[in-house]
Order: C-alpha cells, then structure tokens, then sequence
C-alpha cells in the first residue's frame, strides 16, 4: 500500500479553513467597533423605549404606552409626513442632479477630472453650521437673492416664503447631500467601461437609448442606495430644520431631540427614534422590492 | 466619612471577642458610652444636610469671612457672557485660573446637562430667578454656600442680600448669587416699528404678523404669559394652563421664527428678518448694536405687566475646584466687576456702589433709591414644581405642551 499523494480534495479542508480564518480575523475588529458603537446603544434604546418615562429619567414598570402615544400623536404624524417629504425630495433631487454630475465626471471630464473630484471632496470639509447660516444669507429678507431681484426690479418687496420654510430646509440639506451622491455616483460609475457605451452607440441606439437601456439599468441599484442613503439623513435632520424651517419646516427629528433635552422624556424620545428606524427599514424594503419589480436583478455586469 | 454601621460592628465585635466577666463587661460598657458619645457628634457634624434639620451655613461670630486661594481651571455652564470671564480678567490672570464655559442655549439645558450625565466635571454653572427652583427640584446639585468665603457677600444690595426662599434652601443656605436682574419687555426694531409698543397686546397687530420672534423656551414664555394673565406659576392648575396656552398661540401665529437662543434671536434682529420680540430684554439691545444695528429697543414697562429674571451662578456640589469657584464668584461681587457686566448686558445691577459704574443708559434703567417698586410691578417668581398633585401643571407636561405649541397644534 502506498500513501496516497494527498489530492486537491483530500488537501481542500484545510486551506478552505484557513481561508475562512483569515477574512474574519479581519473583520473582527470591525465587528467589535460595530457592536460596542452600533449594537450596544441601539439595545439600551430599545430597553428605554419600554421603560417609564419621567423626568430626566426612566424607571420601571414595562409599558407599551411609549410606543401607542408615539402613535397617536398628531404633531408626530405631521412631521413624520414632513421628513418623508423633505427625505424624499432632498433624496430624489440629489440623486436626479448626482448622476448626470457624475457621468460628466467619468466620461467627459478628462483633465478636469481630479480637480473637480477634489472640489466636491473639499466642500465636505466646511463647517455644517457655517453652510446652514450661509443659506441663511443668501435666502434672507434681506440676502442676497432678495436684494438682488429687488434692485433689478423684479420684485418690489422680499420674497419671505424663501426662508423659514420647507424649501430653505431642502436647499440647504440638497447642497450638504450632493456632493455625498456625487462621489458615491462616480464610484459607481467607475466599473462602467467606455467601450459599453460606444458599443451601444455602435449599435444605433440614440443618447437618450444608451441613458434609458444601458446606464440606468446599471446604476440603478447604486443610485438608489444613494437615494436612501441621504433619505435617511435627511429625514433624520434636526439641525437644519431648527435654524431654518421653523414651524412649517420642523421634523421628526427635533421632535426626538425636543423629547430628550428640554422634555425629559428619555422613554418617549426612545420610541419615537425606534419608530423611526424602523421606517427607514419600511423605505428600504420598498426600494428593494421596487427594483425588483423593474427587474434590475436581471442586469448583471460583466467583467 | 466614617461607615456608621462598621464602626458599630468593630466595636461589638471587640467587646464580645474575650471572655468577659461581669466586672469586666461593665467596665468596658462605661468606656464605651464614654468613647461613643464624641463619636456620635463627629458623625453628625459629617454626615450631610440635605434634606435634613441641621441649621444652615452662617457666618462664623467674630470670624472674618475670607475668599479661599484661587488656582487651576474652572468649568463653568451659563450663557455667554454671563461667566464674568471679561471682567475678571486681570484677577483670572493674576491666580494663574483658566476659566473655561460651555454656553447654554436656554435655561432647560443646565437641567439636561446634569440629568443626562455630563455635569461630572462642571465647577459652576447658571442658576437664578425663575429657574432656580426647578433646578433644585430636578436635583442638579446645588453646593450650599459658605459665606465666611464669600467676603464681598456685604456688597449685595439688602434686597439681594436678604434670605429669602428663591435663593435659599430649606436651611437657610443660600444656593446661588445673583450677578443681574432684568425685567422682560418688548424688544422692537425702532428703525421699522415707528411707535414703541406699549403693551403685548400691540405685538398682536396685522403689522407684526410673520416679523415676531420668541424664544424656545417654554418656561421662559409659561412665564409672561402668567404675568400677563395673573397667574402664579408655582401653583398652576391644568385648566389655567389652557389659557395660557391659548394666549401663547396667539403670539406664536404672529412669529417668522421661533429661535433657539438669545444669540440667533441677535442675528435675526440684526438682518431684519424680525422686528420684535415676544419676551425679549434690554441686552438685545446691545448685543445687536455691537452687530451693527443700533435701533434695538426695548420697553420693559409693559401696561399688562412682566416679570423680573434674576442671573446668577452656582458652585456645583460636584465640583472638584470648589475654592477657586468660591473665590472667583467672590470677584463678581465687586462693585467694578458688576459694574461693568451690567453695561455689557445692559442689565441692572444687585451689588451696593455699583451704580457709579454704569453707564447713564443702564444707569438709568431702575430706579436704584427703590427696587422694590420694580420688583412689585414685575415681579421674581419660580417655575412650574417637577411633581404632579394631579391638579397642577409640572414643568415636563408644560414642556410637552410647548413642544405641541410650537410645532402649530
């Protein structure tokens, strides 16, 4: 009997185990950071959520009460509606402005490419509170857009709708969101060859043909995940609406925020941030099973 | 401090570990009634007063009261410019003291800051009239004053200087010192508003409708709405706390905005984007002056009536720089110092001698020869009670009212 020479079989077992070794050694202390940052506190609020509120406290009995009150709550119905608008918009509108920004930025941007890339990433780098009362200038009774259509005579008194309002709240969150989409947009594009696209034309299909059956398709499922992505911010802003939206442009947001630091109630506040993550979750499914629907499964690139 | 229980324990322990005869027993028993009774009074001079009967912080007879050495950094929670950090700077400099603040955007966040856990490392912070006494409510830990270190206490005008339950506890230990009293008004921009509104009332008018500002704030509003109704907040019923409510959404139908802090409400007086406020103050006025607009006004007599807000600050009983804390509120208590803060905010001044350093505008906000004609027309009051009797409105449902207020319910 001789020793079998040990075969690509015999020998798999091991080196498949150390293959699964290494990637989770890896990612283990992304896990760890996911679980202490991520994990650990969403636990402790959903154990405030079915504590009793009181005051700058929460204590004992159990109590779904949190959650009925959260509920049926009117104010919290009208600005769930608000962030779902202003969400939806900020999230649409970026995304509608991102893409063609970001096909440009691929195809034809040549030595224009970088530098630009470069502006986008360094607006990233300015003070959010400073872009929020920038806008506050611009959109002003007296800013610069009102000033300026005043002199030209456009208007005779100021447009006051302009700020304080749920279009000042979209504007500003739109030029914090845009260039987020814009670079996610450009990686997503990356994979993209040219030569696809000059296949297609090759092939007779028209700009608006290669737009609607080859590169939609493709970046569907990225544009969507950045439509969620800056839903999710959106929504859950309460910086923003505070400086800007005032009564008409408030969100769910403030109203968490409102429930932990000037209400007290930490089981409420706690609900009503549960609730809201699990529309987001609602969101995301809808997206999913929307691009299903469209069949964007079927679209597979091919490396 | 000294663990009572195993003090006791130690103690029965040694007596029952020999054998004793009764001689022996006895005589042991007689050194320990005698050991026991300084014991008990050592302990009881240890243990704490609050809540208790103990007899509050007196200044010690025939001892003079001295600030205690200043050095090392100070943690400070307030408003800005109301840390005294300008004028006490040389003095600040002098010691060697680095004074740090966080600022506070409304008089809710100090209660925030301590119940949501991060008022570990605060040395003072804000405290005064009418807020006070849900603070203590709340449990944000006060640090009871000792006035054999506050020398400069003698300068509070006999007002200020009298004990009187809105800034004492239970004891008789004073919780805090005031540093300003201002009477809430109408702020206006005399530049757009022609004729100074004379009562609330007037901000009502079609002409100030989408131009008014008020303050996030719900007990700050609460308030001068009770003034305005005459109502006593402390012991407001739910049903009068309807009427406030509706007189509050009246206001609020008429705001461009409801702003977030004193700062911000500066800025839209400032642009124009508003030209009054709803219970604002004379250090508007200032604060927008030095932004360029000179024409901020404010009216603090009211026909309907106001209230008087009191500023102060506090030694937190968690502080770990307690003596620097002492002796920097001390400096506040100066003449000079409160002279010059009182410009600065365009404030009245509670400090005896102090009126020779302001200037004639702030000079001549208050008749200082009898404050108590001011504080009778508007008068110091004390916020909604944390705990509910079932009847009255507490701080927190008021809050949740306001939350519903002002999101247009």
């Amino acid at each position: 009997m001789t020793a079998e020479a040990p075969t690509a079989t015999t020998a798999a077992p091991a080196s498949r185990g150390r293959r699964r070794v290494g990637p989770a050694l890896a990612l283990a202390p992304a896990v760890a950071g996911l679980a202490v940052f991520l994990v650990a506190p969403l636990v402790v609020f959903v154990g405030y959520s079915f504590l009793t509120g009181g005051y700058y406290d929460v204590t004992g009995p159990l109590t779904t009460d949190n959650y009925r009150l959260a509920l049926e709550s009117e104010i919290n119905r009208q600005l769930a509606q608000n962030s779902l608008e202003i969400g939806a918009a900020v999230g649409a509108t970026s995304v509608l402005l991102g893409l063609p920004i970001a096909y440009w930025l691929r195809y034809c941007a040549g030595r224009w490419q970088t530098p630009v890339l470069f502006l986008f990433a360094a607006s990233m780098f300015a003070s959010y509170l400073v872009r929020i009362f920038a806008w506050r200038t611009l959109l002003g009774q007296h800013g610069v857009i009102n000033s300026g259509l005043e002199s030209l005579g456009v208007i005779h008194d100021p447009l006051a709708f302009l700020l304080f309002s749920k279009l000042a709240v979209v504007l500003a969150l739109l030029h914090i969101a845009l260039p987020y989409v814009v670079l996610m947009l450009f990686a997503a594009f990356r994979p993209l060859e040219p030569i696809y696209l000059e296949a297609a034309q090759d092939l007779g299909a028209s700009a608006w043909t290669r737009w609607r059956r080859v590169i939609l398709p493709l970046m569907a499922a990225p544009a969507a995940a950045a439509f969620l992505f800056i839903f999710v911010l959106s929504a859950g802003d309460y910086v923003t609406p505070q400086l800007l939206g005032s009564r008409t442009g408030s969100l769910l947001g403030v109203e968490i925020q409102t429930q932990f630091k000037a209400v007290g109630n930490f089981a409420a506040g706690a609900a009503t941030s549960v609730l809201m993550l699990l529309g987001f979750l609602l969101s995301y499914g809808v997206v999913a099973i929307a691009l299903r629907l469209c069949g964007i499964r079927r679209v597979k690139w091919v490396s | 401090m000294p663990d009572r229980e195993g003090l006791a324990t130690s103690i029965d322990a040694a007596l029952t570990q020999s054998q004793l005869s009764r001689r022996t027993l006895l005589q042991r028993a007689g050194l320990t009634v005698l050991a026991a009774t300084p014991i008990a009074t050592t302990l009881a001079a240890c243990g704490s007063d609050a809540g208790g009967s103990g007899a509050g912080k007196k200044l010690v007879a025939g001892g003079a009261a001295a600030a205690p050495p200043a050095s090392g950094r100070l943690d400070v929670l307030t408003f800005e410019g109301f840390d005294l950090k300008s004028q006490t700077r040389s003095w600040v400099k002098q010691n060697g003291v680095s004074v740090k603040t966080t600022y506070v955007g409304t008089t809710q966040d100090v209660v925030s800051k301590f119940r949501g856990g991060g008022g570990d490392g605060l040395d003072m912070f804000y405290a005064g009239i009418p807020s006070s006494q849900l603070y203590v409510d709340a449990g944000v830990p006060f640090e009871p004053l000792d006035p054999n270190k506050l020398p400069n206490l003698k300068n509070l005008d006999p007002y200020f200087a009298a004990d009187k339950p809105l800034w004492t506890d239970k004891n008789g230990n004073r919780l805090w010192l005031p540093l300003d009293f201002t009477v809430l008004g109408i702020t206006y921009d005399s530049a757009t508003v022609p004729q100074e509104p004379q009562k609330w009332a007037d901000l009502l008018a079609p002409s100030f409708k989408d131009k008014l500002l008020m303050l996030d704030d719900p007990n700050w509003n609460l308030q001068l709405a009770c003034s305005i109704l005459k109502f006593e907040p402390e012991t407001l019923t739910i049903e009068q706390a309807g009427k406030v409510e509706d007189l509050l959404r009246q206001y609020i139908a008429q705001t461009r905005t409801i702003t977030t802090s004193w700062g911000d409400a500066t800025t839209k007086l400032a642009s124009g984007e508003a030209t009054a406020m709803f219970a604002g103050y004379g250090g508007l006025n200032v604060f927008a002056a030095g932004a360029g607009k000179k024409t901020i006004r404010t009216n603090i007599k009211p026909s309907e009536g106001s209230f008087t807000c009191v500023d102060g600050l506090a030694i937190s009983a968690q502080a770990d720089n307690k003596d620097t804390a002492y002796a920097y509120l001390n400096q506040g208590l100066l003449p000079k110092a409160s002279g010059e803060f009182c410009v600065a905010n365009s404030v009245g001044t509670p400090i005896k001698g102090a009126t020779r350093y302001l200037d004639r505008t702030t000079r001549e906000l208050y008749p200082y020869d009898n404050l108590e004609s001011v504080f009778a027309e508007a008068p110091l009051t004390t916020d909604l009670p944390v705990k509910s009797t079932g009847k009255n409105m507490t701080a927190q449902a008021w809050a949740q009212r306001w939350n519903a207020l002002k999101s247009g319910s």
